[in-house]
């Protein structure tokens, strides 16, 4: 990777390869469906139309009690429709906050859930930034090596410094995602995992004239120990085209990236259609002959798992490994086997593996826009090409340089405009 | 349906409000019991990783141009030591033949701080390799009579190669334009290729070490040869001088004496010398070379 070699011509750094929000629609329709007959009606046109339906039975009573009862009528009416304004305004308080809430003001403790999940390691990756940009992630209580939540605490995933590499992620790059499921049962529990990615681009501040704010403090630019001025930054999300520019231009000023917003969007598209998960580790050990090496099996191109945790597991951490990859060629992903040779490195899935390497040609093609930058209307054909063992070598040619190419310069695209993500699990009931 | 409107109907204001009261709350519940519900049914886990910025080098020819116009071919034995005019410089009342030859050479990169450069070449010719900063000038530099010229020009072919990050600064002179002729020295403020200790070294030159050597000075002095395998997996029958030499000059800086913090993009220039000990080389004795130059980033 990275290099450049006289004797092929040049090669530019080339390498470097590289869902949408979980909206929560459950509620939220309901309330405003059911909340439509109340807060549109008056009290006073309330009573009109019970006090209409009522005439009949009014008439013999005289005006005075006709006239407390309707009062009292009002007032309940009133009591009602407060006690239910309550709770629309507080449930719907609870939507427009964060999508993952806070656990106070309400006071909700979860019993329901038959499980409470868990992580293992002595460190959290990027601890202080993901405290920033998600307050609800804690690191649960502490019990033997895990660490595990308790009612509706949400908690940060963990690894372990002396196995795993803490270093930046780059195209070929995996990790494990340690999760645990504690059964509060001796019954067999299925839980639903759907896992989402969120993008972060670190901006740069700006100050009036577009020029680069740097560091300061106490007046003075802080240096770092080369004596170079640091460049002072700020971490957005990036949500949507619209509301990411509004975002970098109140919190940065910096119109270059507010305007360019669509194409960090992409970038952040393009990071979720590269990074893929699966269930269980392949074959790279040493002893294995390299050219049946594989990194994995059971890819979850859907981004949702359904697992079953078995019986008589109660109070027991039983592991849910998640592994991901950002994957670094397309030639390891997509190619039946390595009979052109144009494979670099090892396949992720094995190549006997027909059954998943199928599900990894749909994903190719329904997920095309956010894996090739250069997806047009010949990118089908062109996976159909690359994906199948009956291609002519010049079909082949053709279509896997234009696919590499595009997968290529969207890794390009990510790693030159993404800074950090977020795997969020979320773990329910199955 | 009507029976029950009629019944509602004809119920007493008492008990109609109790109804109304009733499905009022039932209601309120109805909207309650599924919020609660689905926050009571999910938990939420999560990590944080943060991406590496992708750096990229270029090679290419002087002033960042496409790498055709990098030629080392043409090496004469029997050239002689000439100053700018061509007229021989001799010493002890004759004339000298050459022993060395001067390359220019560009590395251009984004969001890189430190790079290795990576030397690999046959043994064919009794040559050995020198790396050199260097720096380039818009004006010819002084030439007095008598004196060996001690710059190389390089005449612009406006050959460009895509994607190359924009450099701007002093040391690169971006409003060159063809038919314009660049001029390089080596740059003799540059001491990072230095080895460290004492000694007395060589301004501007990268001093590098030797992969497959024991000490690291001595080229393919490494009795296993540990990178043979790479160039010839399991073929034993390989003559010596086609066992590829493996030089590095590792911690080049992109800003001699600083460091890159800001990504910036930048543009260095460096002189490979070719030389040779006199008489070592014949015209009629010559065979070919291949030398292959790398640079990779390193890793921060």
């Amino acid at each position: 990777m990275n290099e450049a070699k006289f004797n092929n011509g040049l090669f530019p750094f080339d390498d470097f390869h590289g869902t949408d929000d979980n909206t929560s629609s459950l509620p939220a329709a309901d309330v405003a469906g059911n909340e439509a007959p109340y807060s549109s009606m008056s009290p006073d046109e309330f009573e009109r139309s019970i006090s209409g339906r009522n005439d009949g039975d009014d008439a013999e009573n005289d005006n005075g009690s006709k006239n407390n009862r309707r009062i009292s009528l009002v007032k309940l009416v009133a009591i009602t429709l407060v006690v239910v304004f309550a709770i629309l305004f507080s449930t719907f308080s609870w939507f427009t906050m964060n999508r993952e809430t806070e656990n106070n003001g309400m006071a909700m403790t979860a019993t329901d859930l038959p499980f409470e999940i868990a992580t293992i390691g002595n460190a959290v990756r990027n601890d202080s930034l993901l405290e920033s940009v998600r307050t609800e992630y804690v690191d649960g209580t502490v019990s033997g090596n895990y660490h595990i939540t308790s009612g509706t605490e949400s908690i940060k995933l963990r690894y372990d410094t002396s196995l795993s590499d803490s270093a930046e992620v780059r195209p070929g790059i995996g990790d494990t995602l340690r999760l645990y499921i504690v059964p509060k049962t001796n019954s067999a529990v299925n839980v639903r995992i759907t896992l989402n990615i969120s993008a972060f681009v670190s901006v740069s501040k700006m100050d009036q004239n577009g020029n680069i704010l740097y560091k300061t403090e106490n007046g003075q630019q802080v240096l770092d120990t080369n004596g170079n001025p640091i460049v002072d930054t700020e971490l957005i999300e990036v949500t949507n085209a619209a509301d990411f520019a509004s975002e970098v231009r109140s919190k940065t000023n910096n119109n270059g990236v507010a305007a360019d917003a669509s194409n960090y969007v992409k970038a952040a598209d393009y990071l979720r259609g590269h990074i893929l998960f699966f269930g269980g580790e392949g074959d790279t050990s040493e002893s294995t002959p390299e050219a049946q090496r594989y990194y994995y099996t059971t890819p979850y191109t859907s981004g949702v798992i359904d697992a079953a945790i078995p019986a008589n597991k109660l109070n027991t951490p039983v592991p849910v490994p998640i592994y991901w990859m950002w994957i670094n060629t397309l030639g390891q992903i997509a190619l039946p086997d390595n009979s052109s040779q144009q494979r670099r490195g090892y396949p992720i899935l094995a190549d006997s593996n027909t059954d998943d390497k199928a599900i990894i040609k749909t994903y190719l093609i329904d997920n095309r826009a956010n894996i090739f930058a250069n997806n047009d209307s010949n990118t089908v054909d062109y996976i159909n090409a690359v994906t199948s063992t009956n291609t002519t070598p010049e079909t082949f040619s053709t279509a896997f340089s234009a696919l590499s190419k595009g997968y290529n310069r969207a890794d390009n695209y990510i790693g030159t405009r993404i800074a950090y993500f977020i795997i969020e699990v979320t773990i329910e009931q199955g | 349906m009507n029976r029950l409107l009629e019944k509602i109907k004809m119920m007493p204001f008492k008990k109609k409000n109790q109804l109304i009261a009733a499905i009022a709350l039932t209601l309120a519940l109805a909207i309650v019991l599924p919020v609660f519900a689905w926050f009571t049914n999910q938990k939420k886990a999560a990590e944080m990783y943060k991406i590496e910025y992708p750096n990229s080098l270029f090679l290419s020819a002087a002033h960042r141009e496409d790498s055709v116009n990098f030629e080392i071919n043409g090496i004469d034995a029997d050239e002689l030591v000439t100053d700018y005019w061509g007229t021989p410089i001799q010493s002890n009342g004759s004339d000298q033949k050459i022993t060395s030859k001067y390359y220019v050479f560009n590395v251009t990169g984004d969001s890189v701080d430190k790079f290795t450069i990576q030397l690999a070449y046959t043994t064919n010719n009794p040559f050995t390799y020198e790396l050199y900063a260097a720096k380039e000038l818009d004006e010819e530099p002084s030439h007095p009579s008598g004196t060996e010229v001690d710059f190389i020009e390089y005449s612009l072919t406006g050959e460009t190669v895509d994607g190359m990050p924009s450099v701007s600064g002093a040391s690169y002179h971006t409003s060159a334009r063809p038919p314009a002729v660049l001029y390089y020295k080596i740059d003799d403020t540059v001491t990072e290729g230095w080895p460290e200790g004492q000694g007395t070294y060589t301004p501007g030159r990268y001093y590098g070490r030797y992969l497959n050597s024991i000490n690291g000075t001595d080229a393919n002095s490494d009795p296993q040869n540990s990178y043979y395998e790479m160039a010839y997996s399991n073929y034993s029958n390989t003559h010596q001088d086609a066992k590829p030499v493996y030089w590095q000059a590792a911690n080049v800086s992109a800003f001699p004496g600083m460091t890159n913090t800001n990504k910036l993009s930048f543009s260095r220039h460096f002189i490979l010398k070719v030389k040779w000990n006199a008489g070592e080389l014949d015209n009629t004795q010559k065979e070919t070379d291949i030398i292959y130059i790398s640079v990779k980033a390193t890793s921060s």
